[in-house]
């Protein structure tokens, strides 16, 4: 016992003399988590990746025997140096912070247990993780409806037919699978005609002057995509042709290759910008010359329409499998997954349409919330106006912004103009404003700043939502801190509590 | 310029239209589609397992002036979650299938507060059909007071200055053909649908 309280008091120490080398540690994590995914080292991309926050998904992971989170990461790293038994007791700690964290900011996520999900609860496009969980429970729960239906059936017939009921969700599921296969296949050769058709002209042939450096933002990530999909992806989905059981552990995977998906759509509406700038002139000529039947646009959509589809498909999967009474773990795994991917790159498209944010929208941490709220900045010059502002709340940053909608925008989405910010890590919430239900303050803690915004929600509920929502993110920036300062005593409560 | 964008000069009697088909989830859209590509509805196999969405598929419809239409049909899924992906389909439609369930008054109301104005916001000008979706449903049953009026349809239609309103049931297949031969005649009238968007 002593023992490991003694590591945790070297981790802790570790952590404050490692604290001034941040790019040591941020190579270390980064190479846990993809550990932690089994998934083969690759050459490096010359394109970057997500940060590690934004892309892990906890409330999935049921067990937590390699964590990639950043804090457990970064606590991780510090004990690479030490020999392995004392490593674990740390390693442990760090599970146990990253649990608390879990289960203070997603009570009820458990996806095996899709009873306590309420179907009547509204569904807005501002709840990001919450949304993506309704869209895999919605799906559970048609299955069970199904699925009783079918034991209504089973009650009268013999066990012969049991054995042909089963063998033929099976076959059917065989569909499923060799579909997966067929439009990967077909997705790959369209992927290849953007880049072995488009991207090799445009490099083999000189671009028309206007042109020079817009090529990038056209094709995004695109090559990264096509790379993976035509190295990896679909000799994995091969095997499952005659080994179905593997579907779902695919997914699982390669959850963090996916996020280039998120890149992919946050880049698009740029993309198309340009593209629709070109399209009958430059564009077209190429069509030509390349032979194509499809114009650029049509291709450069797959990748958007493919990242929504294998959910689809896995839905399917998951319910033949369950009908022939299956194992569905990994397949229920990988759902979750499938749903949270799109559903990040769908959140990602609007903050892609954020101007005039001088930091580093991807290093904010995760999107948790973005809605469109009445905001009223108080300062020592007095009250402001209440004006209609686009909020987005990430897991380190409250962004504020006005929207301006243009007409002559031909892709009919709003662009946001960054107005005001207040770090997580510098704001206090008070949840109450006198006389007004549906307010709630944040005070800016900079030294300094006597800043406060009061923001009105548009219901009670959906102020409920903000409030919970940036108290948990307080909350774990409490926790973090006080792991960090005092781990003995932190773990000592975690014991007291188990 | 004038010349349509889809095609190349060899083929000049053949033109392409894209058709986006839009509408709430679990209306029947794939159905629908379905039934017109290969004229079959199957409740069971082995086409049920084709997942709904996100499916471009395509079909050459010829007029009666024996003009050929080839369309190219976007299957986009009804489901919120991804909404913004979603629309990034739309633009460069040349027409569009709004659809609802006759047997759902909920995909209605969302075709007149979300789908309409959606679709006349993302592609203002392109022939839009509202297509009524599971007829079959109401004629099988008396009890018609839980069922969409094929009047309220056509007025739907009519106050938001859509091409028509048609009821159909991919189940039986009637009306299927005409959905698919009005809406390639009302994209062929129009030359050159995006150029003209893109150009305001």
């Amino acid at each position: 016992d002593s023992a490991a309280a003694a590591v945790a008091a070297a981790a802790a120490k570790e952590t404050t003399s490692t604290a001034d080398q941040p790019p040591q540690i941020c190579v270390v994590a980064q190479k846990a988590a993809l550990d932690s995914t089994n998934e083969e080292e690759e050459p490096a991309q010359d394109i970057e990746m997500p940060p590690p926050m934004a892309i892990q998904d906890h409330s999935f992971k049921p067990e937590k025997e390699v964590s990639t989170d950043d804090v457990s990461a970064k606590l991780a790293s510090q004990l690479s140096l030490k020999p392995q038994a004392e490593a674990n007791s740390t390693i442990d700690l760090a599970n146990q912070i990253e649990n608390v964290v879990k289960h203070q900011t997603e009570p009820c996520q458990d996806p095996s247990q899709d009873t306590s999900h309420d179907p009547s609860q509204d569904l807005t496009d501002n709840q990001v993780a919450t949304t993506a969980d309704q869209e895999f429970n919605q799906t559970n729960e048609h299955n069970t409806k199904e699925e009783e239906e079918e034991e209504d059936d089973k009650a009268d017939s013999e066990e012969k037919d049991i054995e042909a009921e089963k063998a033929k969700y099976l076959k059917k599921r065989q569909f499923v699978i060799q579909e997966l296969y067929d439009t990967e296949k077909d997705y790959v050769k369209d992927l290849a005609s953007i880049v072995d058709g488009y991207m090799a002209y445009m490099r083999d042939n000189p671009l028309p002057d206007e042109m020079e450096g817009k090529d990038k933002i056209v094709f995004g990530n695109i090559h990264q995509i096509y790379d993976w999909h035509n190295e990896t992806m679909l000799a994995e989905l091969e095997k499952c042709l005659t080994n179905p059981n593997r579907v779902g552990s695919i997914f699982v995977r390669y959850e963090r290759r996916l996020y280039m998906y998120v890149k992919y759509c946050e880049n698009k509406p740029k993309s198309e910008f340009i593209v629709s700038e070109y399209l009958d002139t430059y564009f077209e000529e190429v069509r030509q010359k390349l032979g194509h039947r499809l114009m650029l646009p049509d291709l450069l959509i797959k990748p958007v329409q493919r990242i929504m589809r294998y959910q689809l498909l896995l839905k399917d999967i998951l319910k033949y499998t369950e009908k022939a009474e299956e194992d569905t773990t990994e397949l229920k795994k990988a759902l979750r997954v499938m749903c949270v991917v799109p559903k990040a790159a769908n959140d990602m498209m609007q903050v892609g349409r954020l101007q005039g944010f001088d930091g580093k929208i991807t290093a904010q941490g995760k999107l948790l919330l973005q809605d469109t709220l009445l905001v009223s900045e108080v300062s020592s010059g007095g009250q402001q106006k209440f004006k209609e502002r686009r909020v987005f709340l990430f897991e380190q940053i409250i962004i504020f912004s006005e929207m301006i909608e243009s007409k002559k925008d031909n892709f009919s989405n709003p662009t946001y103009i960054y107005k005001n910010s207040l770090k997580v890590n510098k704001m206090s919430l008070c949840d109450t404003v006198e006389g007004e239900p549906l307010r709630f303050q944040l005070t800016d803690r900079t030294p300094g700043s006597d800043v406060r915004m009061i923001i009105q929600a548009n219901s009670e509920e959906n102020k409920e939502t903000w409030v919970k929502q940036i108290r948990s993110i307080l909350d774990m920036q409490g926790d973090f801190l006080r792991a960090l300062q005092s781990p003995i005593a932190y773990q000592k409560e975690l014991t007291k509590e188990l | 310029m004038g010349s349509c964008c889809c095609k190349s000069k060899e083929v000049e009697e053949e033109i392409s239209r894209k058709i986006s088909v839009v509408g709430n989830g679990e209306v029947g859209k794939t159905c629908l589609i379905k039934r017109y590509l290969t004229d079959e509805f199957d409740e069971d196999t082995p086409h049920s397992y084709i997942p709904s969405a996100l499916q471009v598929d395509e079909k050459v419809e010829e007029l009666k002036n024996g003009k050929k239409v080839h369309l190219f049909i976007y299957d986009l899924g009804g489901r919120d979650t991804f909404k913004h992906l979603t629309r990034m389909n739309y633009p460069r439609s040349d027409a569009a299938l709004i659809c609802f369930g006759i047997d759902d008054k909920e995909s209605l109301k969302a075709v007149k507060e979300y789908w309409i104005p959606e679709m006349i916001r993302i592609c203002p000008g392109i022939p839009i059909l509202l297509v009524g979706l599971k007829k079959d449903k109401r004629d099988e049953t008396r009890t018609i007071e839980n069922f969409v009026r094929e009047s309220d349809g056509h007025s739907l239609a009519k106050s938001n200055n859509l091409v028509g309103y048609v009821e159909c049931s991919s189940l039986k297949g009637d009306g299927v053909k005409t959905v698919f031969a009005t809406i390639a005649r009302e994209a062929a009238k129009r030359q050159n649908t995006q150029k003209a968007a893109e150009s305001v």
